[in-house]
């Protein structure tokens, strides 16, 4: 039997507080996004209040208040940490596993000559040790297909006690989940597929592929396809093998200045330009992007902006590179380029849209050597001097000072993993 | 070069590390002698290695009490706890007790089990089902600045 397993943190951002504040517990808790803007993460108990995904804080906080829930600043040095070691713990157990996201990973099972109770074993023997490696719960689904294995994954989640589950394309499960459960099923695709009276999975697994293909084009002909059991996709290749990689941020207050919002842009190259120095890769091309407030764009008021809300633009780089002074030239032409006066930006960000690893050099006769080798150096010295003495402790200044744009944690738990200031205390 | 008020030469002198970049290292080049320790190189000692044998599953706690002094425990020390052992009788632990954290040692015996204190002004807590403990992590070394009392 060949399988694919999906293994997906149980409400991770929440769990990530609950390891070191273990008072919370069963208790509700909620995490906010970027900005304490919106909520970016439930417990099941603040889930079962009727909070719901991406509300915006103003709207919950009567609810908050009346049930007292544990509210939390996003805190993505945490969580950030307590993904990779679930995912190393992962990588150290299974042959061959994707990242996902920062809370999924699919695997490939692919045990000769097994039984399904040897699956489920070994599923939760993976649950057992990232438990209590980490104290972060997970579920395990696993199924012939990714989008069966993601299907396999929330049935583990809510119907089982084990978080464990293997499913079959011909599990009588299928006839009661409901289509947007689907992994890629829009609602654009939900509202097609019911008005042609299908609203459950096992309906959809039964529609003619001809008229898929017609409907979905050859997406949605691999998704029936993969709901039958035939897998359309395989793992994809890690992260440092991608193609590109990317640092972006919502503002605090919405930024009108020029000056500021290069001040943003060069701080995301910055950090751009430290994670691509970690993954020991170099980037050819760099993609800036700037989001438009939508709500307030225009003289009207709270109406809905017309036309365009997102601006990028790409920049083809005379050579490789992962310095970050040639990133923050880079991105901040290009961030000129695109502003407007008058503009409410929300939100920019900075893509590294062509990787290839560093130590693949692609030579070129106008690139000075001497000055690659000297840049080179001084990247590992602030690199090295930022680890030792404290983030950003040394920086380019055009990244400014004030950073007036930068976004709102008010309520943040400690870095208890990455800062020894905020180690837990016992 | 410039000269200083009591007349002398004054020399610029340029640190060595200024003006030496770091060139591509080609391996053993053939000229002059070879280091007879080159045979003999092994790795230098790394503590990291040498105190955490399970990364993903260890992390670093502060103490704030001193209910382990007798232990060589004090506050302020920084503990290394491997969340991925299976805590034996003896163990110096991270419990959990009310959902307040604490360190202690816990000791197994046949038919009862205790977190206890290494410090004579504390008492030693029975775990029981009206008192549960979780252990959290088992405390695998212990960080101490000997300067701090």
């Amino acid at each position: 039997m060949n399988l694919f397993g999906l293994v997906d943190c149980n409400n991770f951002y929440a769990s990530c507080e609950r390891v070191f504040n273990p008072k919370l517990i069963n208790q509700p808790i909620i995490v906010l996004s970027n900005n304490d803007g919106c909520v970016v993460a439930r417990s099941n108990e603040a889930k079962a209040l009727g909070i719901g995904m991406g509300e915006p804080y103003f709207k919950v906080r009567s609810l908050v208040q009346q049930n007292k829930v544990a509210v939390f600043s996003s805190n993505y040095a945490l969580y950030g940490d307590m993904s990779e070691r679930v995912m190393n713990l992962l990588q150290e157990n299974c042959a061959e596993i994707e990242v996902y996201s920062i809370d999924e990973a699919f695997l490939k099972l692919d045990f000769k000559q097994h039984t399904a109770g040897d699956y489920c074993t070994y599923a939760s023997n993976i649950r057992q040790l990232i438990l209590r490696g980490t104290g972060i719960p997970v579920s395990v689904g696993m199924a012939p297909s990714k989008t069966l294995a993601k299907l396999a994954n929330h049935i583990a989640k809510k119907q089982t006690t084990s978080g464990v589950y293997l499913l079959h394309p011909d599990d009588a499960k299928l006839k009661t989940l409901p289509i947007d459960e689907l992994w890629g099923v829009g609602a654009a695709y939900q509202r097609k597929l019911n008005a042609a009276g299908v609203q459950t999975v096992a309906e959809l697994a039964e529609l003619p592929e001809g008229w898929m293909r017609k409907e979905f084009g050859v997406v949605g002909l691999r998704l029936l396809k993969e709901l039958k059991g035939f897998p359309c996709y395989g793992l994809e290749p890690p992260l440092e093998q991608r193609k590109n990689m990317i640092v972006s941020r919502s503002f605090s207050k919405d930024v009108f200045a020029l000056a500021e919002l290069c001040e943003a842009v060069a701080s995301y190259a910055t950090r751009l330009g430290e994670k691509l120095r970690r993954y020991k890769q170099h980037t050819s091309a760099i993609t800036v992007f700037l989001m438009l407030n939508q709500f307030k764009n225009n003289q009207f008021g709270n109406k809905r902006a017309e036309g365009q809300l997102c601006f990028s633009k790409t920049i083809e780089l005379p050579h490789a590179t992962s310095n970050t002074n040639e990133l923050i030239t880079w991105s901040v032409i290009a961030a000129k380029s695109l502003f407007k006066e008058g503009h409410r930006y929300k939100k920019a960000g900075v893509m590294a849209s062509a990787l290839s690893p560093e130590n693949q050099l692609q030579t070129n006769l106008f690139v000075d050597e001497q000055k690659t080798l000297q840049s080179a150096q001084l990247m590992k010295t602030m690199d090295a001097i930022n680890q030792k003495m404290g983030w950003n402790k040394v920086f380019f200044l055009a990244c400014g000072t004030q950073q007036d744009w930068k976004m709102k944690s008010a309520q943040r738990s400690k870095r208890f993993t990455t800062s020894w200031e905020e180690l837990l205390r016992v | 070069m410039s000269t200083t008020p009591d007349g002398t030469w004054k020399v610029p002198v340029i640190p060595i590390e200024s003006i030496r970049t770091d060139l591509p290292f080609f391996g053993a080049v053939a000229a002059g002698f070879p280091s007879p320790a080159d045979d003999y190189i092994e790795e230098r000692l790394n503590l990291d290695r040498y105190l955490i044998k399970n990364p993903s599953a260890t992390f670093f706690v502060r103490v704030a009490g001193s209910s382990m002094t007798g232990a060589g425990i004090y506050p302020d020390d920084i503990l290394i706890v491997d969340r991925s052992l299976e805590p034996k009788s003896k163990d110096v632990v991270i419990a959990l007790i009310e959902g307040e954290f604490t360190v202690k040692r816990f000791v197994k015996t046949p038919n009862r089990s205790y977190l206890k204190p290494e410090n004579p002004s504390y008492k030693p807590i029975e775990i029981s089902s009206e008192h549960p403990a979780t252990i959290w992590g088992v405390v695998t070394n212990v960080i101490h600045k000997p300067y701090e009392l």
